[in-house]
Parts: C-alpha cells; structure tokens; sequence
C-alpha cells in the first residue's frame, strides 16, 4: 500500500514537473522523447525513453540558461558571493535554501521532483559500508566525509547562523543530502553560472560503453564560453572595459570627483565615427527583420541543448554520458557502478608500494628516491604522459627549475599548493587490462635504477626525461599485453590478457624487479578484501535486483571489477617475473 | 522612394548604409557602402554635420522625424533637431561618464550581485540626494502642460538640478543625450525630450536622477495632462497601487525576486500587464546597481533585503501586452502593440524594522 502511494506521487510530481518546464521555456520533443517513472516503488526516479527512431544530430531538448540553479541565480547569491561560496559547496547551499523555501521558490516543483538525496557512499550505513572494505571507494569515502564535514564547520554552519537562516532545514544531514545531488546531477555550464542543476538534461541516465552496451546518444550542448562576471553570450559592457587600467583609472576619478573640473565633451564629433545605419534592420519587410532590442534580446535568452550523436531506436531509454569513469567514480559521485566497466582501474598509494619495499631498500634510498619523484619526476612523466597540458604545468615546471638552484623549493611547493586545490594525484594503479600505469611504471624505476643512473637524474632533467622516453619506447616491461595501449580505448580491446610475456627472457634485472614488485602490490592488494573473486560473483548472482539492495548490488560490482583487475595483473607480472614463481 | 539605389558618398560604390548623424540632422544622402570606407573618409564628411548643425541654429529647418521608414508601434513619433545639449557649471561635482558617457565606476562592479550595506554617513547623504531629486521632480511637473515640448520640460528640470548644485544624472549616461526621460502614452520609459508637443489627454512620465555630494537620488511619476480617458486614469492609478503595495512588502530578510510577485498580483488583478525588460535597481554612490529588481512575478533576480540598502523599485505597467521594443535612437521603450505604459519609482532605503522612503514628497 505504502509503495502504491510513492509510486502515485511519482507520477504526480513527475506531472507537475513537466509543467514547471513549460511555465519556465523548458522544452523537450515530445513526439520524439517521453519522459518516464521508473525504478522500483519505494524509490522511483524517472528516465528518457525515445518514442520514435531518432537520428544524430537531432535536438531533443531546448533549455534556458535562465532556468538552472546556480550560484548566480539562487535567491541568496548576493550572500554566496560576498561568503565566496563556489563549486559544489556553493551549489548545495543553493539547494538546501531553495529547498528550505518551499512552494515559494522559483524552482519548487523542480525541487519536488529531485529524490531527498542520491544514495552515495557517504550516505550510506556503516553496514552497507563495510561492502566496500578494502576498494579504492573506502578510501575515497572516508576522504570525501571529512571534507564534509570540514566544509559544514567552516563555511555551512557560520553563514547559516550569520544570515539567521532556518537551522532545520540546514542540518549536517541536509547538507550531506543536497551534495549528493549535487555530486550526481550538476552540470558544469558555463564561465558564468559554473557548476550547475540543470532541469530535464539531468533526466537522463548515464551509459558506459562496455562489452554489454553501446554507450549515450545524446550529448549536453552550450557556448561555455560566456561573459565570467555577467554570463553574457556575445557583447556586454564587461567587455567595454578594455584592461585593467580602465578600473584603475575608476579609483583616481572617485578621488577627484567634485574636485577638478572637467570639460564636458560638447563637441560630439571626435574621432571614430559612428556606427552606420542600416536601414534594412528597420524595415520590417521580413519576419527575419532584426528586433531593434536584439542587441539585449540576444543574449538575455541563452540555451543549453541535448543533441543526439548516436541513433537511438524508438522504445530504447535515451543515455547521456556523465563522462569516462571507472566505478570508482560512478559510486561515489553518482551511486551506481556497472559491470565490465572498461575504465575500472585499482588504485595503489604511494604508502602501500613503500611499505612493502622497506624491507628490501634502504629507507635512505627510498627517501632521496621519492624526494625526486615528487619535486621533479612525477611532473617530468605527466608533461610527457600529457603534452597539452603543459600550460597549466607552468609550476611544476618552475618547480623544477628551482630545484636545480637547490634553493626554497618548499617555500614554492606551497605556493603551488595554494593554486591546486587538491594535492597533486599520483596516478599510481592498475588500468582494466592489469597493466601497471605508466607513472606508477616510472616511480618504480626511478626507485630501482641504479645508483649512478639516479644520479645523472638529479644532475640533470633532461637525462630523466630521455630514460622515461626510451622505456616507453621500449613498451616498459611485460610486452605480453596490448602493446603501446595507455588510454582506455585501448584497455577496452586487450584481449590479449593473461598470455605469457613471450619475451620474459630478455628481461633484465631491474625489469624482474619492478615485475615482481608488481606482482606483489596486486597480490598484497587482493588480500585487502574480506571476501574472494568468487564469493563475491556467486553473491552477486543471488542478489535479487531491488533498489532495497541498490548498495550491495554496486559494492559488489565494484569489488569484482577491482578483483578481475587485480587477477589479471597477477597473471601479466607473474610471466614477467619467473623468479618470484613459488 | 526607399527602393531606388544609392552610391557610397566616398567611392561611388552601391551603398544603402546611412549616416546616423547625418539622419538625426535630417540630411539628405550620406550613404556608405561600408563602416570602413566611412570611417577612411570621416574627416571631410563630419565637416557636413557643422554646416547642417548651424542651419538648424538659425531656424532654415524644422522638426522632422529621423527615423522615417521604422514601422512605430504607436503615434507617438520623434521630434528632432533635439535642442543643443545643456552645460553643468564648473562647480557641481559630476560623474564619471559626463566625460566619455562610460560609467566606468559601475562597469567595473561587472555584474557582481554583492549588495553595499551603506554606513550611517552615506545614508544622510542619501537622504539628502533623494529630497533634491523630489524638488527637481516636483518643479518639473509643474511645467507639464498641454502645448510644451517635452525638451522644455527637460530645461526646467536641468535648471533646477544647477540651481541645487546637483547634477542630473541622465546627461551623458551611456551618451544619454538630455537631463531626464520623459515618456509619454506608448512610450515605457527612458524617452528622450525632443520637440513632440504635450497634448490634452496624454500621460506623462518624468523620470528624474541627481548626483550630490557622490550619491544618486532616482525617482518618476506620471502625470495626467488634461482630460486623460477613465482607462487611463486607471492604469495610472494602478501603476502607483502596484509601487505602494511593493514598498509596503520591504523589509529586511525579504527577497528581492519577491517584489515582481507583488507588483504582478495587484498590475494583473486590473488586467494589466507587466514589463520585464526594465527593472529596479541599487542606486548610491553609482546610479545602477546590484540588487536588479524584476516587477514580474517568479523572477529569479538575487539579493536578500538587508538594513542599509538602497535601491528603487520602479513598475512599468501597460494597458496591453508586456512586450516592448527599442526605437533607432538606442534608448526610447515602447509597448509591442502601441498602447499606454504607465511608471512611478522611488529611492528606498532598507530599516531595522521597513523601509524608509528616500524620495517621499512632502
């Protein structure tokens, strides 16, 4: 009875969602799309199904910009902006006001509609929880709850005691809930708006492509590239202010206003001539004629779109992509994982390698080693890894520049951490195919090479940079697996997995090494988790599919891709490493 | 006559480009085929403007509407030469764009939406703005009459800011050519006074701004002249209903997309309609300012009213649809269909416990 109920508000809500669109110029194809209720009773959401063949490039969905929730357009942003409140902190703030406002809010039914929160793992029960000892979502979890909780303390709790707001309606609780959906369904729009709620297009369930689907149809179309301080789409008076001297300038004349006089410009022929009249924008002959306030019409109505890149079968659910992650990502942002997920991946700390080296190096070597990998190597690698990316490389290249003068490096490390709102990610995992990644590959080398290469490296980058070249050149170690694939395309077609490295036996010490290290970390990880490959795929093929056990079912899926990683790992360095066989 | 080809001035080209200078003089040719070939040929061309300027001194040309072939939605047309601009004494304090019409200081805000609490100080000059814009209103309407020009109207407002030792706003704000906006039947606001000649049974608006001492008063009524029609009267009547109902509302923790739903409820309860294009808005140390405040209702402006704000609320009420649009001149607003808009605005100044009526006559 309970679940007719929910079930009849579904429908309810999803009704009055549609006509929130309409009352706010949200318009979607109905003869092309539908929009419909779905999941189980006791947590419906809703989802976009195709009800005619649809075709690439065919616009499903025409979105204003004025109708999202941002920052900027939230009833408080004048608050956000003086708190400098942004991002998905900001975000949520807006969500949990507009939320607290009630039918008053201009986003209400749209508000309505969203469930209380997304079931992520920072939400989840300290039960449903323990499904994920030993992945790389525990770690991230826990991460991400402290990070919460830090925001709420320092920024969500003072403001909402400064501006008198409702404390009810912004409990810790509430602020976990409006991140999650924050986290699941919150686009990054534009310069202007940045992250956020964008009505209808979140509609849309997300599909990886696998060897079990096909992946999204439709991609979330905008011009980004708008006007930061006014979100205009094309000219604005921000634009009028050519530099920064302008504004100056603003300053000197407050100062001197009243005081000197100034000569009026009586004389209206300067210089530039005016703009020329166009007396066909005034005629009127044609329905194209210009609208003589085009100028503000133009960018007063901004769109976002849902474009079509792939057909999509009538009857089908029509997928977005909320971009390439492995389940990692998926659970913990959006609450879901999917089998076979070909950007899995298994993360290993820069703790976890050490650890079981110490017995086997010299804490002096791993301390010089890894004071190298952090100032030099690991930027040296990313630039090579991502050549575009150089620009915003800029410090960690002046880092290095530094470190050769052997002056304040740490003094500029912290500049640059000031910048970088996380810390630096070392990338060190294994991909879907069990390959190690080419950082963590380049760490352990620089680890294990010998002590006079090392030294060269420290005399010189170049050196370094040479030696990471040849290696990749080379195909690193363990040519058994798809060669030169480093991006997931390629993991996604290594069929070629668990075949014995055929040429193990030109293997040189330092490449058993680094095999056997490997085989290691893979083998010491799998160990982590209280349950095996096995046990888990059994559980998971008894787990009736209910949104009751939503969680199990992504905990599960999330640890066997993990596992099959970590199996296929072990078999690539297993044949790469004869030595370590027992 | 439109149809036949014209050649461009400087290089015999086809061209159908005019000069606006040349239009807004009432003359003749002066067609460019191109913005560049314009441009390269500017400094002999401008030389035409000084001739024409002087003729119309010396009274050879009379009014003329320099925007001929656009389809106006209403009667009401444009009455050019507009009179020579108005000079500020030395003295007075001025902003900013006098000199280039770019107000700079407000550009540089750059759409932030932070709201400036003012301090004790600021609020007394503030106060002290707002009752010299409601002199200069008060002896501007006074001249309001059947057979005066709107630009007459325009000099005895200009005149009474000089006497204040206040500056009127307007002039030379983004190149605003006169020292108020009078907007009369069709036109919403922002009309610019020229020659058109009141006439019994219209409705007036004067909107008038002043700078004293660093700070913007705003404030505008609408004037019934001579025997206006009763669905006039009640527009008009409505239209201050609607900014009285809204001041009412103002206090502090109050949103300010709030104000549109008030205004709307009371403009749509006697079948009006209400203008989105223009809005309310911060006024102090610059004449436009955050918060922006819609009239409509389920706007989605920001802000939450705080003690120490200032700002104007400003309905723009129409008989028919809310649709406007924009005459040549880049400023002049009327309705879509052509019929009536009424507008009343005040200076507001968020209390403790209200607000307090900056501009309130006495």
């Amino acid at each position: 009875m309970m679940a007719t109920c929910t079930s009849d508000t579904a429908a309810e809500r999803l009704q009055e969602l549609k006509e929130w669109f309409s009352a706010h110029d949200i318009e979607y194809d109905s003869d092309a799309i539908e929009l419909r209720v779905v999941g189980g009773d006791d947590r419906p959401s809703y989802a976009v199904f195709a009800k005619e063949d649809l075709d690439v490039e065919q616009t499903i969905c025409r979105i204003p910009k004025e109708s999202v929730l941002s920052v900027r357009n939230c009833g408080i942003a004048d608050i956000l902006e003086q708190a400098e409140l942004g991002g998905v902190l900001g975000l949520a703030f807006c969500v949990m006001y507009e939320k607290s406002l009630g039918a008053k809010s201009p986003w209400a039914a749209y508000l309505r509609s969203l469930p209380e929160s997304e079931h992520l793992p920072i939400l989840w029960s300290e039960e449903d929880f323990s499904a994920l000892t030993g992945t790389d979502v525990e770690e991230q979890t826990v991460r991400d709850r402290a990070l919460l909780e830090d925001d709420y303390a320092t920024h969500v709790g003072p403001l909402v005691e400064e501006h008198g707001f409702p404390p009810e309606h912004f409990t810790y609780e509430k602020f976990l809930q409006a991140a999650s959906l924050v986290s699941s369904r919150a686009f990054e729009i534009d310069a202007h708006h940045g992250e956020s709620m964008v009505p209808l297009a979140d509609l849309f369930n997300h599909q990886t492509p696998t060897s079990l689907a096909e992946g999204e149809h439709v991609h979330f179309e905008t011009d980004a590239d708008v006007c930061p301080y006014c979100g205009a789409n094309g000219a604005c008076y921000c634009e009028d202010l050519e530099d920064e001297d302008d504004i100056e300038d603003v300053d000197e004349f407050d100062d001197e206003e009243g005081e000197e006089v100034v000569e009026l410009v009586t004389d209206d022929e300067d210089d530039e001539p005016p703009e020329l009249y166009d007396p066909e924008d005034w005629m009127g002959h044609s329905d194209e004629h210009k609208d003589p306030a085009s100028y503000a019409k133009t960018h007063e109505v901004d769109f976002l779109e849902m474009n079509l890149i792939r057909p999509c079968a009538a009857g089908e659910e029509v997928y977005n992509t909320y971009g390439e992650h492995g389940n990692d990502y998926l659970l913990s942002h959006y609450g879901f994982a999917e089998p076979k997920n070909p950007f899995d991946s298994v993360s290993l700390s820069m703790d976890a390698i050490l650890d079981g080296l110490r017995s086997r190096l010299n804490p002096d070597r791993i301390e010089e080693r890894c004071a190298f990998w952090t100032q030099v190597g690991r930027s040296v690698v990313e630039s090579i890894l991502d050549p575009e990316h150089e620009e915003s490389d800029d410090d960690d290249e002046e880092e290095v520049e530094d470190q050769e003068d052997d002056g304040e490096e740490d003094e500029h490390s912290e500049d640059g951490s000031e910048d970088t709102e996380e810390p630096e990610r070392d990338n060190f995992y294994f991909d879907f195919a069990g390959k190690a990644s080419e950082n963590l590959l380049a760490f352990l080398y620089v680890l294990f090479v010998d002590a006079a290469v090392f030294r060269a490296f420290t005399e010189s980058t170049e050196r370094f940079e040479r030696y990471v070249h040849t290696l990749r050149n080379g195909g690193w170690i363990v040519k058994s697996t798809a060669s030169g694939s480093s991006g997931p395309k390629g993991a996604r077609s290594a069929k070629g997995r668990g075949k014995p490295a055929q040429s193990t036996s030109g293997n040189s010490p330092l490449d058993r090494a680094i095999s056997m290290t490997l085989l290691a970390l893979a083998t010491g990880r799998d160990a982590m988790y209280p349950t095996t490959l096995e046990e888990d795929k059994s559980k998971l093929k008894k787990l009736a599919v209910s949104s009751a056990t939503n969680c199990r079912r992504s905990a599960l899926l999330l640890r066997i891709g993990e596992k099959e990683i970590l199996a296929r790992a072990k078999k690539n360095y297993m044949a790469a490493a004869p030595a370590s066989r027992r | 006559m439109e149809d036949q080809k014209h050649v461009c001035e400087a290089c015999g080209k086809p061209a159908k480009l005019r000069c606006p200078t040349c239009m807004k003089l009432n003359i003749a040719g002066s067609h460019f085929c191109s913005q560049d070939c314009f441009k390269a040929n500017w400094g002999t061309h401008k030389a035409v403007h000084k001739t024409a300027s002087a003729a119309i001194a010396n009274g050879a040309v009379k009014s003329f509407n320099p925007w001929p072939t656009y389809n106006y939605t209403g009667k009401l047309r444009p009455v050019y030469p507009l009179s020579p601009r108005r000079a500020v004494p030395a003295h007075i304090g001025r902003p900013d764009y006098a000199v280039d019409g770019r107000p700079l200081s407000e550009m540089s805000l750059r759409g932030s939406s932070k709201i400036e609490v003012l301090p004790p100080d600021e609020i007394e000059k503030m106060r002290t703005v707002c009752r010299i814009s409601r002199e200069v209103l008060n002896a501007g309407a006074k001249a309001i009459k059947v057979g005066a020009t709107t630009d007459e109207i325009d000099r005895v407002v200009h005149e009474a800011c000089i006497e204040r030792d206040a500056y009127p706003s307007p002039l030379n704000y983004h190149n605003f050519p006169k020292s108020c906006c009078t907007s009369v039947n069709e036109v919403i606001c922002h009309g610019i006074p020229d020659g058109y000649e009141i006439q019994d049974g219209d409705i007036v608006n004067l909107d008038v701004s002043c700078l004293y001492d660093g700070f913007h008063g705003d404030l505008n009524e609408t004037y019934c002249v001579g025997n206006v029609d009763a669905a006039g009267q009640k527009l008009v009547k409505n239209t201050r209903l609607c900014l009285d109902t809204a001041i009412a509302a103002v206090k502090p923790g109050m949103l300010y997309r709030d104000i549109g739903n008030i205004v709307q409820k009371v403009a749509h309860a006697e079948g009006f309609s209400v203008v989105r294009t223009y809005c309310g808005h911060g006024i102090n140390r610059n004449f436009h300012c955050a918060p922006n405040v819609p009239h409509y209702a389920r706007n989605k402006a920001v802000g939450v009213m705080k003690a120490g704000h200032t700002f104007t609320i400003e309905p723009m009420i129409s008989e028919g649809t809310w649709h406007d649009e924009q005459w040549a001149d880049g400023w002049t607003a009327v309705t879509k269909d052509g019929k009536r808009s009424a507008q009343f605005e005040e200076t507001l100044l968020v209390t403790e416990t209200g607000c307090e009526v900056l501009t309130r006559d006495f």
